[in-house]
């Protein structure tokens, strides 16, 4: 556990001294919401209607961005190979790297979607269940796309190469994260929604850092 | 038993007395196939002439599938036990199985045109198809991305297993979206029960297909097998050359 | 030839059966020339790698052959 910590505040210690990295997802998060109503036009109503779908899909690409460089400016320098090294578990170095991962993008996105959803008109009833629908799709889309991020390191075109690998693999979170907002605006209940959500980040959880695991030790040999 | 194949040169005696077969196979089994789908079957009495489409977009549906579940079970023996043929045949088994889907979705959409009316419908199958045909994409990418071809496929057969363990995930959710979104006009294909006149050209075109993709299959491992001997040439070429 | 022409429309629906077979013959087609194609011209490769290797240094290579 105390080396899980290390990692993590190692991790969370560089993003903090970058900082511009977690700001520069957000604003592209925003960014690329303020685009739709310029595409579809201002008519409140249609901005309600696919403002769930927006706001998630946006959330999605946000959080591939930041991806790539999960570990590759680790595997660059060497120090992916020292971590490896140490007497912790790579499944614990990678389970560490996807909390960093998630608190300084997953989180912040969270925090900037009530805004968003505010400019697209989404009716009030569905800000609470967007929240809770991104509290628990978020981290598996990190979990996800550690996969990914390891599975690229050291190939050619690595960053758009990733989005090729990891978006199909999304479908499922995106499918479930805006049917649970899109229930509660039309008057039903998102439990099953949410069931959902919340079953595939648990099936998650140990798979995705096993298999990323898997996929750095192939990276270093 | 397992590892009797696992060495390269008697898999290559064994593909040279095989393939004119199965190339001989593929042949007569197309030919009826076609004869018995386009001439000898009458019209579904549904469907129309149109259901002639169903005997080569299901056996294409059917081997993009079959594709996907060879290439991840070659990958799980490439991964576990290292044996080297399981790793050609994975890399020789996606293009096919890439073109197999891409043959799926474009027949599928030639069919949804006279039954549906449109060219595209967000239909849970046709979406699932479009999705494999991203992850064999995603699979050939990551596969030639790297300089190093044991790198490329080893990253390439992890990708290609946890694919496998989203397949049915993806197919759970895109029935579940599609049932919300549900076109009123889309008309449910097939039926309950496949008259035999038609079963048996579609049984012939999809053993058809399944022995072409043995056939091209064999190709592309023994070309396979010859580009790794290439390499190793090269390399001892380099080596010899450094010594003087 | 009336009976041709009515085969070929297949109840109005030739528009679609027609390219769809055709579409289909193209890709399989096209995939194994391509396929016989890169296996051709690997083992021509081969063949020159091996032939060269040998005019150059044969005990070497064959011993290195042994080897494998």
């Amino acid at each position: 556990m105390t080396g899980f910590m290390l990692i993590l505040r190692r991790d969370l210690h560089l993003a903090m001294r970058q900082g511009m990295d977690s700001l520069m997802v957000v604003m592209f998060f925003v960014i690329a919401v303020v685009l739709f109503p310029f595409g579809v036009g201002p008519e409140s109503n249609i901005l309600a209607r696919i403002a769930p779908g927006v706001i998630w899909v946006a959330a999605l690409l946000a959080a591939m961005l930041s991806l790539e460089r999960l570990f590759q400016t680790d595997y660059e320098d060497g120090s992916l190979e020292l971590l490896a090294l140490q007497p912790i578990a790579l499944e614990i170095t990678v389970m560490a790297k996807v909390v960093a991962h998630w608190l300084t993008t997953g989180l912040p996105l969270i925090v900037a979607a009530p805004l968003l959803a505010v400019l697209m008109n989404l009716p009030d009833e569905g800000f609470v269940i967007l929240i809770v629908a991104l509290v628990l799709g978020t981290p598996t889309l990190s979990l996800i796309g550690a996969i990914g991020a390891a599975l690229i390191l050291g190939s050619r075109r690595g960053g758009i190469l990733l989005s090729l690998l990891v978006l199909p693999l999304y479908i499922p979170v995106l499918i479930f994260g805006v049917s649970a907002v899109d229930a509660v605006i039309s008057g039903f209940e998102a439990k099953a929604q949410l069931l959902i959500l919340g079953g595939i980040f648990f099936a998650a959880l140990p798979l995705c850092p096993w298999v990323g695991a898997a996929a750095l030790r192939q990276a270093l040999d | 038993m397992f590892h009797r194949f696992a060495n390269p040169t008697r898999f290559l005696k064994l593909a040279d007395v095989i393939q004119p077969w199965i190339a001989g196979a593929t042949l007569v089994l197309l030919g009826a196939g076609l004869y018995f789908g386009l001439f000898a079957s009458p019209p579904d009495y549904q469907q129309g002439e149109t259901v002639r489409l169903m005997y080569i977009h299901v056996p294409s549906a059917w081997m993009a599938m079959f594709c996907y579940s060879a290439l991840a079970g070659s990958c799980a023996v490439a991964l576990i036990w290292k044996h080297p043929l399981a790793d050609l045949a994975a890399r020789a088994t996606a293009p096919i199985g890439a073109a197999f889907t891409f043959l799926a979705l474009v027949t599928g959409s030639l069919w949804g045109k006279p039954m549906w009316g449109t060219w595209w419908v967000w239909d849970a199958r046709l979406t699932s198809m479009l999705v494999l045909l991203f992850l064999y994409l995603g699979y050939i990418a990551l596969n030639n991305a790297f300089d190093d071809p044991q790198r490329g496929s080893k990253s390439s057969a992890i990708l290609a297993l946890v694919g496998f363990v989203n397949v049915p995930i993806i197919k759970f959710s895109v029935d579940w979206w599609n049932t919300l979104h549900q076109p009123a006009s889309v008309v449910k294909m097939g039926g309950p029960s496949i008259h035999a006149d038609i079963l048996l050209p579609l049984l012939l075109m999809a053993a058809a297909f399944t022995t072409y993709y043995l056939w091209v299959l064999l190709i592309r491992i023994r070309t396979e097998v010859a580009l790794g001997k290439i390499r190793a040439r090269q390399m001892q070429k380099a080596q010899t050359g450094y010594k003087g | 030839m009336e009976t041709i022409s009515q085969y070929l429309n297949m109840g109005g629906h030739g528009g679609f059966i027609w390219p769809a077979y055709i579409i289909v013959f193209v890709v399989m087609v096209a995939l194994m020339i391509v396929s016989r194609r890169s296996l051709k011209n690997a083992q021509e490769e081969l063949e020159t790698l091996t032939r060269g290797a040998d005019g150059r240094s044969p005990d070497r290579e064959t011993t290195r052959e042994a080897e494998q």
